[in-house]
């Protein structure tokens, strides 16, 4: 029986090597072409001819066809096709903040009720995502009032020439002491708890504010949020920043009036 | 223009050759797969850091398609300069934090 099985296997084994051998070439050939399609128009001729010696310079069909399957994704990249991606994120940001308007509304109507006329909105920055480039995004202010208007940071960051410094957690504690604690409001801790806070980012993604590189860092690092904070911190020049310590993150407000 | 690692083995596989080379030659020098060696050559060569060429000859000559051969411009050279010492320093700075 055993020697039976064997026997089925080693044809079975033969057949399916021999399939994959007729179907691989037309296989990679079929995945270049596609890969090709993909570049745009004044480029395909180029890389069509290059990639094609490419592949001829790989011996052996399996590892010529997972080579072509590499193509498809520089195709892609090639193609820059993250700007049709993040043109669809823009859309979908669009139907999100039609679809969640209404929290919008309620949000920004409980800021005003239980803050008077302070700002709803405000910008957060978020320093450091992987060189020294920040990102600042909009969020529901959170903390209580009497801080008159938020500045936009980049105005001060362009002008003032922040820099970025290595901060221990004591010079955090210290700097916060500076400055003196933030106190949540009650609107801000009801929508902290919401986890609607920084629901605002939908506007920044609308606007186009971040490069797409920063978009996709903020998506994956979203809930690894020390890794782009704690490396730096812009070290204040005055008192118009508020710094809050979120776990192992500082986050940075501007409290310039504009 | 962003410099990684990656960018950084293929500016050097191409200084350290003393000839033209090809996209396969530069593939198997820092071992890296076509999806992610073409996007490099691309974006390097948008930014004049490199410049290629068609092999010469004619394909049905060949026997097979040409070759695209790609050199580092002096340009590039400079950048990659530029970007080792840049990624030495932030490394001497990182050792000094550590210690």
């Amino acid at each position: 029986m055993e020697s039976f099985l064997a026997a089925v296997y080693a044809c079975l084994g033969k057949l399916i090597a021999d399939e994959l051998k007729a179907w691989l070439p037309r296989m990679t050939e079929h995945v270049l072409r596609a890969a090709v399609t993909m570049l745009p128009g004044n480029q395909r001729e180029r890389y069509d001819e290059e990639w094609r010696s490419f592949l001829a310079d790989i011996p052996g069909r399996l590892s010529r066809f997972i080579a072509s399957l590499g193509l498809v994704k520089a195709a892609y990249e090639i193609s820059n096709r993250g700007i049709v991606t993040y043109s669809l994120i823009r859309l979908a940001s669009v139907l999100l903040i039609l679809t969640l308007a209404p929290v919008f509304l309620i949000a920004a109507a409980l800021a005003r009720l239980s803050d008077g006329w302070a700002p709803v909105l405000t910008n957060e920055f978020r320093g450091a995502l992987t060189d020294d480039r920040t990102v600042i995004t909009l969020v529901f202010r959170t903390d209580e009032v009497g801080l008159e208007n938020f500045g936009p940071y980049v105005q001060l960051h362009s002008h003032h020439g922040l820099r970025f410094t290595p901060i221990t957690d004591a010079e955090a504690k210290q700097t916060e002491r500076r400055f003196g604690p933030v106190r949540l409001s009650p609107t801000g801790r009801l929508l902290i708890r919401l986890g609607l806070s920084r629901l605002p980012i939908l506007i920044n993604v609308l606007r186009g504010d971040f490069p797409f590189e920063d978009l996709r860092k903020l998506w994956v690092f979203a809930n690894r949020r020390h890794q782009w904070c704690a490396q730096s911190l812009v070290v204040p020049a005055d008192p118009l920043w508020l710094i809050r310590r979120q776990k192992h993150c500082l986050i940075i407000l501007n409290r310039e009036k504009t | 223009m962003q410099v990684t690692t990656q960018t950084l083995k293929v500016l050097g596989a191409l200084i350290s050759s003393a000839d033209e080379i090809s996209g396969a030659d530069i593939a198997r020098s820092v071992e890296l797969a076509s999806g992610t060696l073409y996007p490099i050559l691309a974006r390097l060569e948008r930014a004049h850091w490199i410049e290629s060429r068609w092999e010469e000859g004619d394909p049905h000559k060949l026997g097979r398609p040409r070759r695209r051969f790609y050199k580092i411009t002096a340009l590039g050279a400079r950048k990659a300069r530029e970007a080792v010492n840049e990624v030495k320093r932030a490394f001497r700075r990182s050792a000094w934090s550590l210690s």
